[in-house]
């Protein structure tokens, strides 16, 4: 993939963390892909249980969850209850981002489980302190490109 | 290199097709669902539910790396690839129902001369668009569209500065003379495979590869190449009028015409109070002298069946 492609690809967003809470981020701008609240909490408020998931090689530095809700619309939104969740998990070469996800979404059971993950990628930046407003970057089918779409976001936010 | 492609995929009922990361561009009353994949440059995928099928439209090439100078099979896979996980459907059955294959050539002269100097073969009817500036010819059959153009000026108005950085990495260079020649397969089964249907996998096994590289040297071998003039090496030979007349002499040798025939016959239509027998008488000599000059090429300067062959490695 080159950055051409990656550049033609990519589809952002930005969430606010609502005021008073830890981790309940509102869609604010960009892409709609994901659901409009979905909740962002770091791996320190995560619960043990959590700590497990698909993906074994980098460490798991928070967690994305969210359910769409009926007037909502996208692509992920397919089986009921429309739950969507991801480890967020950080890549030690790109420390100036919070890191990266890959979408499950329920199964026609309703559940998320390791076939469930839909191969999207998500990567998470933040200027901001606390993580107060987060951008996600979105692409679809690319969790394969992982290296190259990180270096291509550096770059280009440098 | 394989560049345009149009593949259909009749679905089964075990296939659920995710649609929902492309561009949704139409419905038309057919019941075909337009929509683009977003790339470097988009394809085109269209979905008729109540027949049960899509159709793929594009260059993956240009899909993927927004250019299509270079080829490798591993960027054209990447792309289909791309496109099977968005879509969550494998492509590689599709059955193939239009392909482009073509090759790029560096030339010493220039793109427009060698074009200019091909004719349509026979079973082929040639067309030009004045708009392209001698920049391109197509030569069409019912079965398929021959192209050949200039590729150096493809890059230089289709392309950005990005884009040209990069092209420029691969090889090109804007002062170098680039020329393609390309088939675009109407029917490809007819054209490539007697007759027979064929996937996209089946498409790019090696042997299938060697029948394209074959086939589009084969398809270069019907179209005409023009007889062409040695041009003179000093400035003094070629005066305005020279050049009238070797344009006219090229003209005349590929329709096999006797030029010196041609200029006596109109020489001697122009009346008598114009020119009378003895300006005639010396204008005659003039250009018999004029045409000692103009000798023929004993190498065809616009056959570029060589190094077809040789960028084709057949």
């Amino acid at each position: 993939m080159n950055d051409q492609f990656i550049e033609a690809i990519i589809q952002s967003a930005t969430y606010q963390r609502k005021e008073g809470t830890a981790t309940s981020y509102y869609w604010a701008t960009g892409a709609k892909l994901l659901p409009d609240r979905i909740s962002i909490s770091k791996e320190s408020e995560m619960n043990e249980t959590s700590h497990t998931g698909r993906n074994p090689l980098h460490k798991i530095t928070g967690q994305i969850m969210g359910t769409f809700k009926k007037n909502e619309t996208s692509p992920l939104k397919l089986n009921k209850p429309f739950n969507l969740r991801t480890n967020i998990w950080q890549m030690e070469d790109f420390p100036s981002f919070i890191g990266y996800g890959t979408i499950g979404i329920s199964n026609q059971l309703g559940k998320i489980d390791r076939q469930s993950d839909t191969g999207d990628l998500i990567v998470l930046h933040t200027s901001t302190k606390d993580w107060k407003e987060i951008t996600i970057h979105y692409f679809a089918g690319s969790v394969m490109e992982l290296e190259s779409i990180m270096e291509f976001l550096y770059k280009r936010n440098k | 290199m394989i560049d345009y492609i149009e593949v259909t995929k009749h679905l089964s009922n075990k296939d659920t097709i995710n649609l929902g990361h492309l561009q949704y561009e139409a419905e038309y009353a057919s019941g075909l669902h337009k929509f683009f994949v977003n790339g470097c440059r988009n394809m085109e995928l269209q979905y008729n539910p109540s027949l049960g099928y899509i159709r793929l439209k594009g260059s993956p090439l240009y899909f993927i790396q927004g250019h299509n100078f270079t080829w490798n099979k591993q960027s054209f896979t990447e792309a289909i690839k791309y496109i099977e996980k968005l879509i969550s459907l494998n492509l590689f059955d599709s059955t193939v129902d239009k392909l482009e294959y073509g090759k790029i050539l560096k030339i010493e002269a220039k793109p427009q001369r060698i074009i200019a100097g091909h004719l349509a073969g026979k079973g082929l009817t040639m067309e030009e668009k004045s708009r392209d500036k001698g920049n391109i010819r197509y030569f069409n059959d019912s079965n398929v569209s021959l192209k050949l153009y200039n590729a150096g000026t493809n890059i230089q108005h289709k392309q950005g500065l990005t884009m040209k950085g990069i092209i420029q990495e691969a090889g090109w260079n804007a002062k170098d003379n680039f020329l393609k020649f390309e088939a675009h397969y109407r029917k490809p089964h007819i054209s490539l495979n007697n007759g027979k249907g064929f996937s996209l996998s089946d498409m790019l096994i090696p042997s299938f590869e060697r029948t394209l590289k074959s086939d589009l040297y084969n398809q270069y071998q019907r179209l005409e190449k023009m007889k062409s003039l040695e041009i003179p090496s000093s400035k003094k030979e070629l005066s305005s009028g020279n050049i009238i007349l070797l344009a006219l002499a090229e003209i005349a040798i590929n329709q096999g015409k006797d030029i010196k025939k041609l200029i006596d016959n109109y020489i001697r239509a122009i009346p008598e109070e114009i020119l009378n027998q003895e300006d005639k008488k010396a204008r005659r000599k003039q250009i018999k002298s004029m045409l000692g000059k103009v000798h023929s090429s004993d190498i065809n300067e616009f056959d570029i069946s060589d190094q077809l062959a040789d960028a084709l490695k057949i």
